[in-house]
């Protein structure tokens, strides 16, 4: 292992250990703040109850994922296309990230009920904005030299829009898509919070009510993996798919 | 043959170039050299259109065009390759723009690619491969291209030495084996010398032709032509003239 | 990567047959929606559905827990559900401010809540909470209730708070002093179990009126529409009381079967508070209702008079 990946390990453990030490010296109830020991414990042996909430907080990031994606794509490429939509879409696409999101919930919440609907909406709302720019600057970002080049071959704007502003953009949509996976888990949780009768987020505000927060804590912690799961899972795809960097 | 009269680029009140002419015979090698700054390659960008320009006419083969875009192959300083194609991809990108047939391209630039020396390289990314191979790759891509006409926009300055020697031989083969017209700009007088029919010296700003010589002895044996060193003297000198006066 | 354009294009097409495969409307059930997370208060509903006496009505009956303390009567008078857990205070509130609802059942026949504090900290009579900070967990009511138990018991200014679920902590970390809208039978053990001393005054002790804690309401357009169905839950609820007044530990057995989450030792404490008190009728008292409107419109609950036989649908 590197150094630098030692020296987070220390860390870690340094704040688990102050941690646990504090708790147990200011014997703090383990519904205020439990123990790291309280956490790990709740999070191995309530594994089966974990679970199928984890599953459906999981499924509705994948789908608000898929479901923004069918949005901002198809988005980005229209805006670039025709400067004109793009100053004209330019203010909504910023207010869309401006909005507070959780201030939208209840709305979603009343308006497509407390399946999974709205929180997969959630979810797509909150990564619509970055995915959508980062795509569109990708596309933005290519390099004069070569455009005029594919004119002198005689490309016409969807050869161009193919062959050339396409793959150029794929960096920077990756790293907009890794942005928008983390960011996607917040929309779906939300969502959960305002209305749901399953899922992490719901748990967390049923374990919370019945003054079992080391379980609120253990599905933090699962929300926080499954996070870091997703990043890594696009970190992958992306080595994949943009090989020639 | 190629035609060019009365070509005018102004640029924000700077006459970069006014009623200038130009011909290449068909299946010639004109070379243009000039100092830096004096339009040279603004030149290359009124022939193809990507400026418009202020005034002028062209024709190719007696036919009167509006510009060069979509009618001349293009090489330049820079490869452009197209980082996540393979070389023999970007290759026969030309030809894939045009609509051609893929299997017939493929063939075409596997052939090239052997006759370059890149046979063992064609699968790979642009990355992986060297400067002059990335060249040489650009070198058959302007091949791809269906056109007679070509181009050549410093095609070799930014290789090194060694590798800009190899590559100047293949340069003839565009004119010796494949026919092409050919224009290019260098300022490598030396390259100009071994591989142009006829040489143009270029004044600075405003541009026009100041000299120019035509080459007719053969190709092979240009190095240690006698002759061919008393121009390059002279064209030195001219050149540090130009510079001088500008400082 | 020869077009990985593509493979995104039939990726983002493949998402979207995926998604219209989703139903996004709710199914056709009945669903009721409880007033709180499922805690012993709810037993009848849960062994009503246990016992199978929800299906011999017929009915197919999908429980839903709130996400806040509001959720149940909104969801009900909008008919996003079909039947809620109320409150009788909460229902001649929203009664008076325009919401259309009609109570269907009972399930909790007398007061439950209470003015919770923790005991040592100077709380001994109401006057004593003259200027403190006071927690509430359902807005539109116990809120309303705290305004009304001030100014009846002399107290003169206090900061009120919105505690949601959160009443042990808010209460035992010291954010409020005292909170309107806990249950006597619940939290009150809750605090002891974990070692700490709960004080509460009683609403009936000091100037609220006796009322139902607990009653099943639906929408007016439900209630009309689904008349037979309400009945038949409602039945099923009749018979899960006697049930449970019968075989009180085969009750708690299948309440805890249904609510794995619950805390058993604490709810079967609990248990015994609040058997006496379910509901021995399904049918409002409309005597005592009016008299609890009455209450609410000359202390300022209510600011349009309420007349209780329409939400009782009599």
């Amino acid at each position: 292992m590197e150094r630098s990946n030692w020296i987070s390990l220390l860390i870690a453990l340094t704040v688990i250990a102050i941690w646990e030490f504090s708790c147990w010296w200011f014997s703090v109830p383990d519904f205020i703040l439990p123990a790291p020991s309280e956490i790990l414990k709740t999070t191995v042996l309530k594994t089966s109850l974990l679970l199928p909430h984890a599953g459906v907080t999981a499924l509705e990031i994948i789908m608000g994922i898929f479901l923004s994606l069918l949005v901002s794509v198809p988005l980005a490429t229209v805006m670039f296309t025709c400067p004109s939509i793009e100053r004209a879409l330019s203010p909504f696409l910023v207010a869309s990230q401006a909005v507070p999101v959780f201030a939208l919930a209840p709305l979603l919440v009343i308006w497509l009920g407390y399946g999974l609907a709205s929180k997969v909406l959630m979810a797509a709302i909150i990564i619509f904005f970055p995915i959508t720019v980062s795509l569109l600057e990708g596309y933005k970002n290519c390099e004069r030299e070569y455009m005029v080049f594919f004119d002198l071959m005689g490309a016409g704007f969807w050869k161009k829009l193919r062959l050339l502003y396409w793959p150029w953009a794929l960096p920077y949509f990756f790293s907009g898509l890794k942005v928008g996976v983390t960011v996607a888990t917040i929309g779906a949780v939300i969502g959960e919070w305002v209305g749901a009768q399953r899922g992490l987020g719901y748990l967390m505000i049923q374990a919370n009510a019945r003054l079992q927060v080391s379980l609120v804590f253990a599905a933090i912690l699962w929300l926080s993996v499954m996070g870091l799961a997703m990043w890594v899972f696009v970190g992958f795809l992306e080595k994949r798919v943009i090989y020639w960097k | 043959m190629l035609s060019v009269s009365g070509l005018t680029k102004r640029f924000e009140g700077l006459t970069v170039m006014e009623g200038f002419d130009l011909t290449v015979p068909r299946g010639g090698f004109t070379t243009l050299i000039g100092p830096s700054g004096c339009g040279k390659s603004t030149l290359f960008d009124v022939l193809t259109g990507v400026f418009p320009r202020d005034d002028g006419r062209m024709s190719w083969l007696g036919e009167a065009v509006p510009d060069l875009m979509s009618r001349a192959a293009y090489m330049q300083q820079k490869d452009l390759l197209l980082p996540w194609l393979s070389l023999i991809d970007n290759a026969m990108l030309p030809a894939k723009i045009a609509g051609a047939d893929e299997n017939d391209s493929q063939e075409k630039a596997s052939a090239l690619f052997s006759r370059l020396g890149l046979h063992d390289f064609e699968n790979y990314i642009p990355r992986k491969v060297s400067g002059g191979m990335r060249q040489r790759c650009a070198l058959v891509r302007t091949l791809m291209f269906e056109h007679e006409l070509v181009l050549l926009d410093e095609p070799l300055s930014s290789l090194d030495a060694i590798t800009r020697r190899s590559l100047q031989a293949l340069l003839l083969l565009l004119q010796s084996e494949f026919n092409k017209t050919i224009l290019m700009i260098t300022h490598d007088i030396e390259e100009a010398l071994l591989l142009s029919d006829e040489l143009l010296v270029l004044t600075p700003i405003p541009m026009r032709v100041r000299e120019r010589f035509v080459l007719e002895m053969p190709k092979l044996g240009r190095n240690s032509n006698p002759e061919l060193l008393k121009i390059k003297e002279h064209v030195l000198e001219e050149l540090e003239g130009d510079l001088n006066g500008t400082i | 990567m020869k077009n990985s354009f593509k493979v995104f294009v039939s990726i983002i097409l493949a998402s979207f047959f995926l998604l219209t495969a989703f139903p996004v409307c709710a199914a056709q059930r009945i669903t009721v929606m409880l007033d709180w997370f499922p805690n012993i208060d709810h037993l009848p509903i849960y062994v009503a559905q246990q016992e199978g006496f929800f299906g011999d009505e017929g009915l197919d009956v999908t429980i839903l827990t709130p996400s806040s303390t509001t959720d149940a009567m909104k969801l009900a008078a909008s008919g996003n559900v079909d039947i809620a857990v109320s409150y009788e205070p909460q229902v001649i509130i929203g009664a008076s401010a325009g919401l259309n609802i009609r109570v269907v059942g009972r399930l909790v026949e007398h007061p439950l809540s209470v003015l919770l504090f923790l005991k040592g900290k100077g709380i001994k009579k109401p006057a004593d909470l003259e200027g403190k900070t006071i927690g509430y967990t359902v807005p539109g009511m116990m809120d309303v209730l705290m305004e009304a138990f001030a100014r009846i018991n002399g107290i003169k200014s206090y900061v009120p708070i919105n505690v949601g679920f959160s009443i042990v902590q808010s209460l035992v970390s010291g954010k409020v002093d005292a909170i309107m809208g806990p249950y006597k039978n619940y939290e009150t053990v809750e605090l002891e179990e974990r070692g700490y001393k709960p004080g509460y005054f009683e609403l009936s002790e000091w100037g609220i009126p006796d009322y139902d804690e607990l009653v099943f309401i639906s929408g007016e357009r439900t209630a009309k529409e689904r008349a037979e169905v309400l009945r038949g839950f409602t039945r099923a609820i009749d018979r899960a009381i006697s049930r449970a007044r019968k075989d009180p530990r085969k009750a708690l057995e299948a309440y805890f079967s249904a609510v794995a989450e619950a805390p058993r030792e604490m709810e079967s404490k609990a248990f015994e508070i609040t058997l006496p008190i379910y509901a021995h009728s399904q049918m409002c008292d409309t005597g005592k209702w009016q008299k609890f409107a009455d209450f609410a419109l000359r202390h300022g609950l209510i600011e349009k008079k309420v007349d209780v036989t329409t939400i009782l649908g009599k």
